[in-house]
């Protein structure tokens, strides 16, 4: 995530540092692309008006994740089009015992310093779009875009323990999704 | 106390982001010590956070950029 600046908010800071972070926040959210091209124009519009109030500051970045967040949602609930994946629940994944029920395999090490191929970049957007909405967003804001688990709760409207075990369901939802491809890679 | 491997996985996400009580977390890292399933389990729950975490942004399509700057620009022109 790029930090914010202190640089006044000009029209070639916002489309070199808020612009991809909004696209890339409401697609993820949103799953489609024309959807969060959607929420991006209704960003940027809002964005017009508080050009003169702002600087490229942390209370701007902060603004602006809450706006993108509700734009997305906006987006979500005119196009009234749900596409729940049925994603298995991990926590099933034990005995009446609370043992594992199935072997738990070894990923290979990840480097130091990751840099995705194509190949895992696909995989990890692909395993995102499909999980439940109310588990995505957070997983969006939490682990892919970075932000305080407080800002996220507020933009969503959720207590802090919503957003946390929204987040921890999320997390084992996609370490079983990408399960598949890792444990594949080291047999 | 004993935990069991399910309560183990439960907890993961406060034992990552540093909030579990201490008596809880000695407990679980003595687990995560006689327990393999469960010492894998949290590599690859914290290999997932890493993953997600390397995600690069992808750009925009080259026609919408355009169209977006344009937008902007009108729309800039008519506040000032």
């Amino acid at each position: 995530m790029v930090s914010p600046t202190d640089e006044p908010l000009t029209p070639e800071v916002v489309f070199r540092d808020y612009v991809p972070r909004v696209y890339n926040l409401a697609r993820r959210m949103l799953n489609n692309d024309a959807d969060a091209e959607d929420a991006t124009q209704d960003v940027l519009l809002q964005v017009v008006r508080k050009l003169d109030t702002f600087r490229g500051d942390a209370a701007f970045t902060t603004w602006l994740h809450r706006v993108t967040v509700n734009a997305a949602l906006a987006v979500r609930r005119k196009r009234n089009r749900r596409e729940e994946h049925r994603v298995h629940d991990p926590l099933e994944n034990f005995t009446e015992e609370g043992q594992h029920s199935g072997f738990v395999r070894p990923w290979p090490k990840l480097p130091d310093n990751m840099v995705l191929d194509s190949e895992q970049h696909q995989l990890i957007e692909e395993a995102i779009g499909k999980l439940p909405e109310t588990y995505r967003d957070v997983f969006v804001l939490a682990d892919v875009q970075q932000l305080p688990n407080a800002e996220i709760a507020e933009s969503l409207g959720l207590s802090l323990s919503a957003v946390k075990s929204r987040l921890h369901r999320a997390r084992l939802m996609m370490r079983d999704a990408l399960s598949r491809h890792y444990e594949e890679r080291l047999s | 106390m004993n935990l069991t491997c399910r309560k183990v996985t439960e907890i993961l996400v406060d034992f990552v982001d540093g909030s579990l009580p201490e008596e809880e977390r000695d407990t679980l890292e003595r687990h995560l010590c006689g327990c393999v399933p469960c010492a894998i389990y949290l590599r690859t729950y914290h290999d997932t956070i890493i993953l997600t975490k390397s995600l690069p942004n992808v750009p925009l399509p080259p026609e919408f950029l355009t169209r977006l700057k344009t937008m902007f620009a009108k729309e800039c022109g008519q506040q000032g």
